[in-house]
């Protein structure tokens, strides 16, 4: 197949609407041709059709059944080894509970960022205790929130304004107390159209009681056992 | 995998119903895209983004094949190979759904001309190949084509997406 036949199939290509042996032939052509990348700005406009469907709440049964068939196959699974943390971002948003580990030595001098904590009107609940909190927080162009629902255990980190990553890095989670860093997980980055990076860290199975602080850092993908960069912001409890 | 779902299964379900028509069918689908989402999490880029728009083509691939299935047609396209559905166009559709909201969207589709909205609906929404749109269209196999492919560019336009040689470029 040549370039021009590639380009006349590309609105097809990108809507899924080949036959499997014309959308193989398109797939080898890419795969040795590098003069295609609309085809490929081609295919995120077909997905984002997805958007012009009303949602709907799926039946609640539904839910139940996912979970159920998961958690049958989890139980079946090998068990992973000990080892720092997962190498898939999947896994480590809801694979496993994230169990902070310990982690040799006394830790480096924990570099504090200044930190400026946005108290917005209703944007503090919970201030002084542990229960449920939402805190939003800035530190120069990087702002975000955090939110902490006791019952579920669960925190949900936001932050934008970060920068991108280079493939092997990632941002590392961590509850800072007494001067003792525990990594808790880790935030996702996702590209924004400003050209900075949004993290979302969805964290379960925290107890924040005897929490001071929580910060996020820049590590090796696959985590460290303590922080190596100093904060790129950090948030009191 | 709950907050994944809780944050996803209504847009997932929306769709499924939408190309299917049959509530039981779409939560099969639902069901099995997350569930694919669970087998074959390792297999997936961990520097990738957002997770909605991967979740969203999973979901309408296995809605079409399940559509055609249902009428007895040859299955469209290839088996789901999560990498190459990963690799396609995330990060494009990503920052659309991210900047735009459904509104936004829905009327960039309906703006452009119907006889280009009409074949990028039929291949999206009810899983036909291009040369099944012109049978059914009575149009040359080359029309049905070329306006597939005017209808994307024109809504990619209106999304405002950078074209990629412009983003080298800057």
């Amino acid at each position: 197949m040549i370039c021009e036949e590639v380009e006349e199939l590309a609105g097809a290509y990108a809507l899924g609407a080949l036959p499997p042996s014309v959308f193989a032939e398109v797939e080898r052509h890419l795969s040795s041709c590098d003069k295609h990348d609309e085809i490929a700005e081609l295919s995120g406009v077909a997905a984002a059709l997805a958007a012009t469907v009303p949602e709907m709440d799926p039946p609640p049964a539904l839910k139940a059944r996912i979970m159920e068939a998961i958690g049958s196959e989890r139980s079946t699974a090998p068990q992973a080894t000990d080892r720092p943390a997962s190498d898939n971002w999947l896994r480590r948003l809801f694979g496993r509970r994230l169990v902070p580990y310990a982690f040799a030595g006394a830790l480096a001098a924990a570099v504090v960022a200044v930190i400026v904590i946005i108290a917005l009107p209703g944007g503090n609940t919970d201030p002084t205790g542990k229960g449920d909190f939402v805190k939003e927080f800035e530190n120069g162009r990087i702002t975000g929130t955090l939110v902490y629902t006791e019952e579920d255990r669960a925190l949900v980190i936001s932050a934008f304004g970060l920068d991108h990553l280079p493939v092997d890095e990632s941002f590392q989670v961590w509850t800072l107390t007494d001067g003792q860093a525990t990594p808790i997980g880790f935030l996702e980055p996702s590209p924004q159209i400003d050209g900075t990076v949004e993290g979302v860290g969805v964290i379960e199975g925290l107890d924040l009681t005897s929490g001071e602080s929580i910060a996020v850092t820049v590590e090796p993908l696959r985590g460290s056992p303590q922080p190596t960069t100093p904060p790129l912001f950090e948030v009191q409890l | 995998m709950e907050l994944i779902y809780d944050r996803l299964s209504r847009q997932a379900f929306g769709l499924a119903f939408r190309i299917l028509g049959d509530g039981p069918a779409a939560e099969d689908v639902v069901q099995e895209t997350f569930l694919t989402l669970w087998r074959q999490a390792h297999r997936l880029d961990p520097n990738r983004g957002r997770l909605g728009s991967f979740v969203m083509t999973l979901v309408h691939h296995k809605a079409i094949d399940a559509l055609r299935s249902r009428r007895g047609m040859d299955t469209r396209q290839v088996p789901i190979d999560v990498e190459l559905l990963e690799k396609g166009s995330s990060d494009v559709a990503d920052r659309i759904l991210q900047s735009l909201d459904r509104d936004a969207i829905r009327n960039a589709l309906n703006a452009i001309p119907k006889e280009q909205r009409q074949p990028i609906e039929m291949a999206y929404f009810e899983g036909l190949t291009h040369v099944e749109i012109a049978e059914v269209l009575k149009l040359p196999l080359g029309t049905v084509k070329s306006r597939l492919r005017l209808g994307l560019e024109k809504m990619r336009t209106a999304f405002g997406v950078e074209r990629v040689d412009d983003l080298r470029r800057s």
